[in-house]
């Protein structure tokens, strides 16, 4: 399918969540990284770039909105879709502001976020 | 001729038939069968004003002036017609006020004055004693004729004297009082005016008719006579016009104000309407007396006496006859005339003397305590004495200076001198300016010209004052001559002196009383005499006692008489010691203040008894003054009670006002547990009007209320459901009156529980609402792991085939379970995102057709029969996808509830102010248990896992957010319906 293989961040507290989406992606052939926080995953921003950060909101210190609103100021274009447990217009507002693609409303389905991503990437 | 010693026993005799008649008289006064209180003894009593003057004197007169002698009875003739006005007026005032002699009325007409008595008194005794001397030398000279010789007739004269003091003290001067009348000595008075005139007719009609031959006879013989001229007035005659008229003035005054005129007339008066028949009678007496006065005057001109003899014709005629016995008749009326006068006169004088100048003095120089001591002995001593003094005054003016004078000539002197008091009297009487500055003056001025004019003359002539140096320069002066004062000449020297006498007595008196001003004293005893106003005084105190009284009198008259005085006043009264009323023990008080009145002079009296019993004159004004201040409290007080029961009537009007207009019921039970208040909010609150419930037994009409209620005592708090459903806070409090009772106030507390049950659902509902977005999260994130490992496994290649197929059959399964606990969190996360801010103007029912519209085409509700009917409304600021929700919940729950087909109607209609959405179904309905709750967040009827139990409750919270209500209907077997309702505006 793809040839370079994209690198996607994905920042999510729920550990099972987020292995099990950092398998689904693999399978589509993405390069993926996970961190269970904002602050472990602004250690692994500060080594490497990503294509794509898919990040909750609610986390455990520094909340999503943020990390991504910090991290754009050093990287502008820096691809981001947020994750979230309920769907409201305040935050996909919030999101849309900071700077991200897309949200995805949890439960993830499968099938919508290898969509999204691939739409984020710009496939 | 008669012996000496004979005529003194005769004498003696005529005076001891006085004695005897005077004591019958008193005698029958004492046991009350007076024989003395009637007209008839009242004008024989005035008579005494005929003296030995008239008796010898008219005869004297007539004989050397012809008919001027009949101005001395004209006069008081005139007079006589005036009494009815003046007499009793005076009576009236001197009753009421006490007052006994003529200078004790003039000196309390003008306020009281004790200056003015004295010196009016003064005046009186100058101006009277010569008169009385007058008498006395009559007595002596008529003893010398009938005896034929001088000797020791004097002494014979002095001895009579001594009598008839005696007889003066005897019956007018036995006991002190002055006020009560002598009824013994008037009888006796009456008597010998009796005696005088029936000697006088005896006399005139035995020389008349027996010694001539009638009137005609003497009358024609004398105008034949060289005494022609006697029978003729006028020019040319001895008597001036002026003269006539001076002398009946004269004695129109004396016949009113001579001190023993005075005294019979007024003192002795019993009864004021005698004087309407003595008006009469006295004239009557007067005719009679002087009928025979001219024929004896003639008569003894006729018979050769000669004119110089003339007074004493009445018992030279008889002598010269050698008739013994009318000589003797004659003496014996002339002697009564005169003793009549002697005792009557020198009785007024010494009274006068006693009240007006004695007792003044004695109560002001002595110690009062020793007044008191001495008084009763001392001062009826001291009266006997003036009585005598005033008698012996009169003996040596008789004997010394009376021998150059006639009868008439000293009669005249006094009776100028009396009219001295008359201007300050009968303009006093009526005249209220009249004061005392110028009765003074007007008194002292006449008394001058009285004494300049007629006393020093006389004086002159007998040769007591000599005429030399600047005195007969004075009196020969043009202006200061006694005899033609200011140059006034050709008056005869009655008229001269009458004259200036009145001019300067008038002048001051009125010209002072204009220009000077009276005290309050003066102006109070004006209006006393002038409008005879009684002063309103105190209503008689009761608080001394009949023994108080009697002390006091004791105290002046001793003890005897003091009782004598007060039992026969009561006898009199027909009242008993022991049982005397308030106003009985009043008579008696001023039976007392008279009698000491009478004792010791009204002043004097009213001080000594208002000392001892009564309150003083300060006294009662500082008691008048404390009564009219208590009248004048209590008037305020009377003022401030109705203001303070105004006050207190509005009080309670405003109280009950009150009570009547309070939101809570107010009832009142008394200690049998019946109402006695009942305000209206409780009528509006129970439907009972307040006449049902009037002292009907409070458990009876609100049988709800537990029956113990009103056997604890102290305040209590309950509340209570009635059967209405109504719901009742109740204050129960005790009055704290001991009679008992409960005030109980009912408050409505219904519509507050109801909203009250509102507000926990709300504030229930409310933190529900806070929960879920919590809940939603916390449930979200596994649920979000186990869909992603669900759909990972899903999508993962299975080897075996069978394995595969329930792997993935298990998979859908446990997918499903997700979904469903997905969508319950979805509608949690739902239920708390409710906001009003995202409302817009929408079309209702537009958002109805596109839920409906929803629902219609789905193939699980074909066997649902939905009916439609939706009005025209306005647009509404709502939120349409909150309002979709509600409208979706409704519906589905309509079609939960009739799976097995149904009629869903759904209307929708503008009603007044608001908008109605009503959704009625044709279900089972709602168990009447439950439907409380059916709003209620997690309650549903569904069964387990079939519903979330939140629908209703979010439609009730969105609907809320919307200012609107959500309300159900249901009836089991019924249906169900419910009516959403959003404010119009």
């Amino acid at each position: 399918m793809s040839i370079m293989n994209e690198k996607i961040l994905i920042v999510e507290d729920e550990d099972t969540l987020c292995e099990s989406l950092q398998r689904v992606l693999r399978r589509e052939g993405y390069e993926v990284d996970i961190a269970d926080s904002a602050e472990t995953a602004v250690r692994l921003l500060e080594q490497y770039s990503y294509d794509l950060i898919i990040t909750d909101i609610i986390l455990p210190g520094i909340s999503g909105i943020e990390l991504i609103a910090r991290y754009r100021e050093q990287k502008p274009g820096q691809k981001v879709v947020i994750m979230t447990a309920y769907a409201s217009l305040e935050t996909a507002v919030e999101a849309l502001k900071v700077g991200a693609l897309d949200f995805i409303v949890k439960p993830v389905i499968h099938d919508e976020i290898k969509r999204i991503v691939k739409k984020a990437l710009g496939h | 001729m008669f012996k000496g010693w004979i005529l003194f026993l005769f004498i003696l005799g005529y005076l001891g038939v006085l004695f005897i008649i005077a004591y019958i008289a008193e005698r029958r006064e004492k046991s009350g069968r007076s024989i003395v209180s009637n007209p008839y003894v009242y004008s024989l009593s005035l008579a005494v004003y005929c003296t030995s003057w008239t008796f010898y004197g008219s005869v004297g007169r007539a004989a050397t002036s012809g008919f001027s002698f009949l101005t001395i009875y004209l006069g008081p003739t005139l007079m006589a017609a005036l009494w009815a006005v003046l007499l009793k007026k005076i009576i009236r005032i001197a009753k009421q006020n006490r007052i006994t002699t003529i200078s004790d009325f003039i000196g309390v007409r003008y306020g009281n004055s004790l200056f003015l008595s004295a010196f009016v008194t003064i005046v009186a005794v100058v101006g009277i004693t010569p008169y009385l001397g007058l008498q006395i030398k009559a007595i002596i000279s008529t003893l010398t004729i009938l005896a034929g010789q001088t000797k020791g007739m004097a002494a014979a004269g002095w001895y009579i004297t001594l009598i008839l003091g005696v007889f003066a003290i005897i019956f007018g001067a036995r006991r002190l009082d002055s006020s009560e009348r002598h009824e013994g000595l008037i009888f006796a008075i009456a008597f010998e005016s009796l005696i005088k005139l029936v000697a006088f007719l005896m006399v005139g009609l035995y020389v008349t008719y027996y010694l001539f031959d009638g009137f005609g006879d003497i009358f024609d013989r004398i105008k034949d006579s060289e005494f022609g001229g006697l029978l003729f007035l006028g020019t040319g005659t001895q008597v001036s016009y002026t003269e006539w008229a001076s002398l009946l003035f004269l004695s129109m005054t004396a016949i009113m104000f001579l001190p023993r005129q005075f005294h019979v007339a007024v003192v002795e008066n019993s009864d004021i309407s005698h004087v309407s028949k003595a008006m009469w009678l006295f004239p009557l007496y007067l005719l009679l007396i002087n009928i025979f006065v001219m024929p004896l005057a003639f008569g003894g001109l006729l018979l050769g006496g000669s004119q110089a003899d003339a007074d004493i014709f009445m018992l030279t005629i008889p002598l010269g006859q050698g008739n013994l016995l009318i000589a003797l008749l004659t003496f014996i009326g002339g002697f009564a005339a005169a003793t009549g006068m002697i005792i009557v006169e020198s009785l007024a004088l010494s009274t006068m003397v006693m009240n007006n100048l004695i007792m003044p003095t004695v109560y002001r120089f002595a110690e009062k305590k020793l007044f008191e001591v001495i008084y009763p002995v001392f001062i009826i001593n001291i009266k006997r004495l003036v009585i005598m003094g005033c008698i012996a005054f009169g003996y040596f003016f008789a004997v010394s200076v009376g021998e150059f004078y006639s009868l008439v000539d000293i009669g005249l002197k006094s009776f100028e001198a009396m009219t001295i008091f008359a201007p300050s009297i009968i303009l006093g009487l009526y005249w209220k300016r009249g004061n005392k500055k110028g009765a003074l003056a007007g008194i002292m001025a006449g008394f001058i010209i009285w004494f300049y004019t007629l006393i020093v003359p006389a004086m002159l002539k007998a040769g007591i004052i000599d005429e030399h140096g600047y005195f007969s320069m004075l009196i020969n002066s043009e202006i200061l001559n006694p005899h033609a004062l200011f140059g006034l000449k050709g008056l005869d020297r009655w008229s001269h002196s009458l004259f200036w006498g009145l001019f300067f007595n008038l002048f001051f008196y009125i010209s002072l009383s204009i220009f000077t001003k009276q005290d309050s004293e003066e102006e109070r005893q004006s209006l006393i005499f002038v409008d005879s106003y009684t002063p309103q005084a105190l209503p008689a105190r009761a608080d001394y006692t009949l023994q108080e009284i009697e002390a006091v009198l004791e105290q002046y008259l001793g003890k005897r008489e003091a009782r004598e005085i007060i039992d026969s006043f009561l006898m009199k009264n027909r009242l008993t010691r022991n049982s005397l009323a308030a106003r009985e023990l009043a008579m008696v008080r001023d039976e007392a203040l008279r009698i000491l009145s009478g004792a010791l002079g009204s002043a004097i009296a009213t001080i000594i008894l208002e000392d001892k019993l009564l309150i003083t004159e300060k006294e009662r004004g500082e008691l008048s003054d404390s009564i009219r201040q208590m009248t004048d409290t209590l008037r305020l007080s009377r003022q401030e009670l109705e203001e303070a029961n105004r006050s207190l009537a509005y009080l309670k009007e405003f109280s009950e006002n009150i009570i009547e207009s309070a939101p809570v019921g107010i009832v009142t039970v008394d200690a049998h547990r019946h109402i006695t208040y009942w305000n209206r909010e409780m009528e509006k609150m129970t439907q009972i009007s307040k006449p049902e419930t009037a002292n009907r037994p409070v458990l009876s009409l609100l049988p709800w209320i537990p029956a113990d209620t009103f056997e604890k005592n102290g305040q209590r708090e309950m509340e209570l459901q009635t059967p209405l459903q109504q719901s009742f806070k109740i204050n129960i409090s005790p009055f704290t009156d001991p009679s008992g009772g409960f005030v109980v106030i009912f408050e409505d507390v219904t519509e507050k529980k109801k909203m009250e049950e509102q507000l926990v659902q709300a504030v229930k509902l409310a933190s529900i609402g806070k929960l879920t977005a919590g809940i939603s999260h916390e449930i979200g994130n596994p649920l979000a792991s186990i869909s992603s490992l669900v759909q990972e496994l899903r999508d993962l290649p299975v080897e075996a085939c069978s394995e595969k197929t329930f792997f993935s059959e298990s998979l859908l399964t446990i997918n499903s379970h997700i979904e469903r606990i997905a969508r319950i969190v979805r509608s949690l996360g739902d239920f708390a995102r409710i906001s009003t801010r995202e409302k817009t103007l929408s079309n209702l029912p537009e958002i109805l057709e596109r839920t409906i519209n929803l629902v219609r085409y789905d193939k699980r509700f074909k066997h649902i029969d939905l009916k439609t009917e939706i009005g025209e409304v306005p647009l509404l600021k709502v939120n349409p996808d909150q309002l979709q929700q509600v409208f979706l919940n409704l519906i589905l729950n309509a079609f939960d509830v009739m799976q097995d087909g149904g009629t869903l109607a759904v209307s929708m209609r503008q009603l007044d102010g608001f908008i109605e959405i009503g959704f009625r179904d044709t279900g089972p309905g709602i168990d009447s248990s439950v439907i409380d709750k059916i709003f209620d967040p997690f309650f549903t009827t569904k069964p387990l896992g079939r519903g979330t139990g939140l629908g209703l409750s979010i439609c009730y919270g969105i609907i809320r957010e919307h200012s609107g209500t959500i309300t159900v209907k249901s009836e089991k077997g019924a249906g169900t319906a419910f009516y959403i309702r959003l404010p119009a505006d």
